[in-house]
């Protein structure tokens, strides 16, 4: 699904470049639970969000199902996590002007889902979820948990192939960080594909597969 | 997706109420001005606009040069108008008119003294369309003595009869019929009468001279006919018909004036340039001036764009309150160009909601506008499609120009760096800002130079030592009414301790009558000057307090003062008369060549009796018996008593007949209506621009002292005063303004020298001028600024640094 070939990021200040990632090889499979570990600072997220094209690397090729991202306009990138990735994030980043419906509603309004379809998609999240109750309220209404629940369930709205998470429960206490990792997982076993940037070792085990960045290297 | 859009739009401005009040009572503003100066402009171009065939309407206009004399003129000769349509086959239609000055005007009981009334050829309805619902257009104007009114003074003299077939008396004299009412003649047109005389009532349109210049005279051209041969035709008409009549009346050829430097010319004006381009001698009205036109529209532009440099500014300060939204919008799949037409969206319906609000600032303000540019505008929407169109303008301008560059960068924002919390509150743009805030700066800064300059040149004006003294002197017009017993009116007031001294006489030290013809040193006809000639009493240089710088004043106990004259120095000047008194000069009194000899006794020093525009003409004062004027100079701070007085005694000599009185310092004042407008209109707008950059650098200063309430705290707690803090939150700002101020001096400078230069007598551009402008918009912007500075010096450190 994912083919990494020589990924490197650095950032040129002065003459001095700043390595990120160095040579970064990898492939990852459809089905895959991938936890990316490493300390502060080893380029962790930076990886995600090449993987998420996010970010573009400073040098290496990129294939998506084959495809060289590497090589897209911004349209064509567009199009592509438009409808193959969701994302989740530490902070949640949920649009604060808009409620928890609209919110799940955005990510469709882009992919141009007709009307009905995406009330009915977004009533099922909504139940899926557990959080019809919470439908009107706007996120600083929330608990974080709440919020993340939301962040996930936007992320998974447009049915993706793959779904990026960094550090999901970073913010959230040991309940609700057990309850979104249940949910990813869930997820996993119906055959979506994670990829998640994680510092705890107990949520790396719900996945199946480690691996630890360290100064922009990877020691797998 | 448009729906979210405007969700997000209408929630981002309810949620920062201040900043969006600001934006919106910044544009709201800013829309006003434009809109009302729009109209003003708008109205200024429409002047006689309107006529059926007003694109081949043209005014004859003559411009004769004899010696040092040069004449432009908006009249010419009474026969011109029937000859050239003999004549010159381009010409298809004619129209003459004749103003008539001041009448008083009479139906039986009632009586007012009129000044809008002329003599008019009857081709004027069509001409100018004259709406006559009343009377027949085809002949109301043919027969002599017949009158036609606009409504209002129909109205006025006989309420609700039907006026057709009633009689008017004019100066108690002649009586005329009243054949017609018409339409009162639309505001934008460059004459406007109340009451229009037959021609043929008046002798002088039959004249056949060609070198008394007196007629307003219009052509239609025949449609493709070429306006510039028209032009060659009429002067060789004044080869034809001028040139023999002038050797005849002054002894010199055509070829001989032209020799010496001189000789005359037409020229056709179009009708439609006349408000805006024509500044001739003997126009109809007051025109304006294509220039203020020009500062207006720019004035408008420039408040437009400093309300939207607010809007712009506000919204890249505070980008990173929406970076957020746009890494996630992205994220979730959208374009920069979707984000460029959301942002795009919330910049239009902030210009909306501004421009309702300006809609109804507009209908509030409408009335004080039209008081300070002295016209009558009328918002109508549906009638007026300029108004329709230009709103659309607005909001589409405004719109675009104030929503895109937030929109780009706003859209620009990378959604792997906006996510991670990279990006700083602000941090992009900071120069721009910094520039906009000068820009703002610069033109507010220059508004309010500008204002100062007129407001001092108005000053310098009011307290310049005119050569005569134009307090404490009550003029009283229609005096001629009285007939020879005006001397005994004149008595009678003096009789009074209040009244100090009086004077019968036709003329005044401030714009009124006119009256002037060509004199020459005794024998010497080559050396005449066409000059103003003035005829007074005895008490008139004394009423006016003008001073005698050589022989005397007239004098009751010299009866040969008949034939004496008194000139002032420039008049000497002019005819090089070493030694004046006692010299001779020579005043023609027909049209035949005879003339009679007068005596100088005196000289006058170079008194302003005309507009401080010009340099002081030469004049000769006369001892004459006009009697059209009589002012009394009074001693005592109770006016209205002498007034009453006056009133009581005109009652008793001249019953039934209007009281008209004014003051001299007043008159001297309305001479100077357009600049004392112009400063005002100058300064609400200055005030205006600034207001609206105000609000622009409060939100900004708000904004800063937000970024930097953390370095506050921090510096507070290491020990920094109060001063200190207000100092490190206001410096930037003072910056700008000091930098906008050195941008605008020179610019102000050349402007306003510019302006400077109309006047003969003007005063200096001091530096004192631009330093207080300087001073005010400083104490403007820190006081603005301080108001966020001080509250953040004297918080609570330890409240901000917790917060963080």
């Amino acid at each position: 699904m994912i083919k990494l070939k020589g990924i490197e990021k650095y950032y040129t200040n002065k003459f001095i470049k700043t390595y990120v990632l160095r040579q970064i090889n990898l492939e990852i499979k459809e089905g895959e639970f991938v936890s990316i570990m490493g300390p502060s600072g080893a380029g962790k997220s930076t990886l995600l969000y090449i993987m998420g094209m996010l970010d573009t690397p400073s040098k290496g090729e990129y294939y998506f199902f084959d495809e060289p991202v590497h090589k897209m306009k911004e349209r064509q990138l567009s199009e592509l996590h438009k409808t193959q990735i969701g994302f989740v994030f530490q902070q949640y980043h949920l649009i604060d002007d808009l409620t928890v419906y609209e919110n799940l509603e955005t990510p469709l309004l882009y992919q141009k889902v007709k009307g009905s379809e995406r009330k009915g998609r977004v009533a099922e999240v909504l139940d899926q979820f557990n959080i019809v109750a919470k439908r009107d309220l706007f996120p600083n209404q929330l608990s974080g948990g709440q919020q993340q629940l939301v962040g996930v369930a936007r992320a998974i709205i447009g049915n993706p192939k793959l779904i990026l998470a960094d550090e999901p429960t970073g913010n959230l206490h040991s309940d609700q960080g057990r309850e979104i990792m249940e949910i990813l997982k869930s997820l996993n076993d119906k055959g979506t594909t994670i990829i998640q940037v994680t510092h705890s070792e107990v949520n790396a085990n719900y996945g199946n597969r480690i691996i630890n960045l360290n100064d922009g290297w990877i020691e797998e | 997706m448009f729906k979210n859009y405007i969700k997000v739009a209408i929630r981002n401005l309810l949620r920062y109420k201040i900043y969006s009040i600001i934006n919106i009572v910044g544009l709201a503003l800013g829309i006003t001005s434009t809109i009302l100066l729009a109209l003003f402009v708008q109205n200024e171009l429409s002047y006689d606009n309107y006529y059926p065939e007003s694109e081949n309407m043209y005014r004859v206009t003559a411009e004769f040069k004899m010696g040092n004399e040069e004449y432009n003129l908006a009249v010419v000769s009474p026969v011109l108008a029937q000859v050239a349509l003999a004549e010159i086959p381009e010409i298809k239609k004619t129209a003459r008119f004749r103003a008539a000055g001041n009448s008083i005007v009479k139906y039986n009981k009632i009586s007012f003294d009129e000044n809008k009334i002329c003599f008019a050829d009857n081709s004027v309805i069509d001409f100018f369309a004259l709406n006559l619902f009343n009377g027949n257009s085809q002949t109301a104007l043919v027969e002599p003595s017949s009158i036609i009114l606009s409504e209002n003074t129909a109205a006025k003299y006989f309420n609700n009869e039907n006026p057709i077939g009633k009689t008017l008396t004019l100066n108690n004299e002649s009586d005329y019929k009243v054949t017609g009412v018409f339409k009162s003649i639309p505001q934008n047109t460059h004459f406007d009468f109340d009451f229009m005389i037959s021609m043929p009532s008046l002798a002088e349109s039959k004249q056949l001279s060609w070198l008394a210049n007196n007629f307003q005279t219009y052509l239609i051209l025949k449609d493709g006919a070429d306006p510039k041969a028209v032009k060659a035709k009429l002067d060789g008409m004044l080869v034809k018909y001028f040139g023999p009549e002038l050797e005849k009346a002054m002894g010199i050829t055509l070829a001989q004036l032209e020799e010496n430097g001189g000789g005359g010319a037409y020229y056709l004006q179009p009708v439609r340039d006349i408000h805006l381009y024509s500044d001739l001698q003997a126009e109809l009205g007051v025109n304006g001036d294509i220039k203020y036109v020009y500062i207006f529209s720019i004035i408008a532009a420039f408040i437009l764009l400093i309300a939207c440099v607010n809007f712009i500014n506000i919204s890249t300060a505070r980008s990173a309150t929406r970076a957020k939204e746009v890494g996630i919008r992205k994220v979730l799949g959208s374009y920069k160009k979707g984000l460029v037409w959301q942002f795009l969206t919330e910049s239009f319906l902030t210009t909306l909601i501004s421009l309702l609000f300006a809609i109804g600032l507009i209908e509030l303000l409408m009335p004080y506008f039209n008081n300070l540019i002295g016209k009558q505008l009328t918002l109508e929407y549906f009638s007026n499609p300029f108004i329709v169109y230009s709103i659309f303008s607005i909001l589409v301008i405004i719109g675009f120009l104030a929503g895109s560059y937030p929109a780009f960068v706003l859209s620009s924002f990378k959604p792997a760096e906006v996510l991670k919390g990279k990006i700083k509150a602000g941090t992009k743009s900071g120069n721009l800002r910094s520039g906009l805030v000068v820009f703002q700066f610069t033109a507010s800064i220059i508004m309010i130079i500008s204002t100062l300059v007129v407001l001092n040149q108005l000053n310098y004006i009011q307290n310049k030592n005119l050569g005569f003294n134009k307090e404490n002197v009550i003029t009283l017009g229609n005096t001629n009414l009285l007939g020879n017993r005006a001397q005994l009116f004149k008595k009678k007031m003096l009789q009074y301790p209040e009244v100090k001294s009086a004077t019968v006489s036709g003329f005044l030290p401030v714009l009124s009558s006119y009256n002037e013809a060509m004199i020459w040193p005794q024998g010497k006809t080559d050396e005449g000057s066409s000059i103003q000639l003035w005829d007074v009493d005895h008490d008139y240089l004394s009423t006016m307090g003008i001073k005698i710088v050589e022989g005397r004043d007239f004098s009751r106990e010299f009866s040969t003062d008949s034939t004496g004259v008194i000139l002032n120095q420039a008049a000497v000047k002019l005819f090089g008369l070493d030694n004046p008194i006692g010299k001779i000069i020579s005043r023609p009194y027909n049209n035949e060549g005879d003339f009679t000899n007068y005596t100088i006794i005196g000289v006058v020093n170079n008194f302003h009796f005309q507009s401080l525009r010009n340099s002081i003409a030469p004049l000769a004062i006369f001892f004459g018996n006009n009697n059209s004027i009589i002012s009394f100079r009074t001693n005592t701070a109770d006016i209205s008593s002498v007034i009453n007085k006056l009133k009581v005694t005109w009652n008793e000599m001249a019953p039934d007949q209007p009281f008209n009185y004014s003051f001299l310092d007043e008159r001297f004042e309305n001479m100077y209506r357009g600049e004392q407008r112009i400063s005002e209109i100058f300064g609400t707008f200055a005030f205006l621009a600034i207001f609206i950059g105000c609000l622009g650098l409060f939100s900004l200063s708000a904004f800063v002292t937000e970024q930097k309430t953390k370095e506050i705290g921090i510096r507070k707690v290491l020990g920094s005063s109060s001063t200190l803090i207000v100092v490190l939150l206001s410096k930037e700002f003072v910056k700008l303004v000091v930098i906008a101020f050195i941008i605008a001096s020179p610019i102000a400078y050349y402007l306003m020298n510019k302006w400077l230069m109309e006047f003969e007598y003007k005063t200096d551009l001091s530096f004192w001028i631009f330093l207080s402008a300087g001073f005010i918009s400083l104490a403007i912007a820190v006081t603005t600024v301080s108001y966020h500075a001080l509250k953040a010096a004297y918080s609570n450190p330890i409240d901000s640094l917790r917060s963080e």
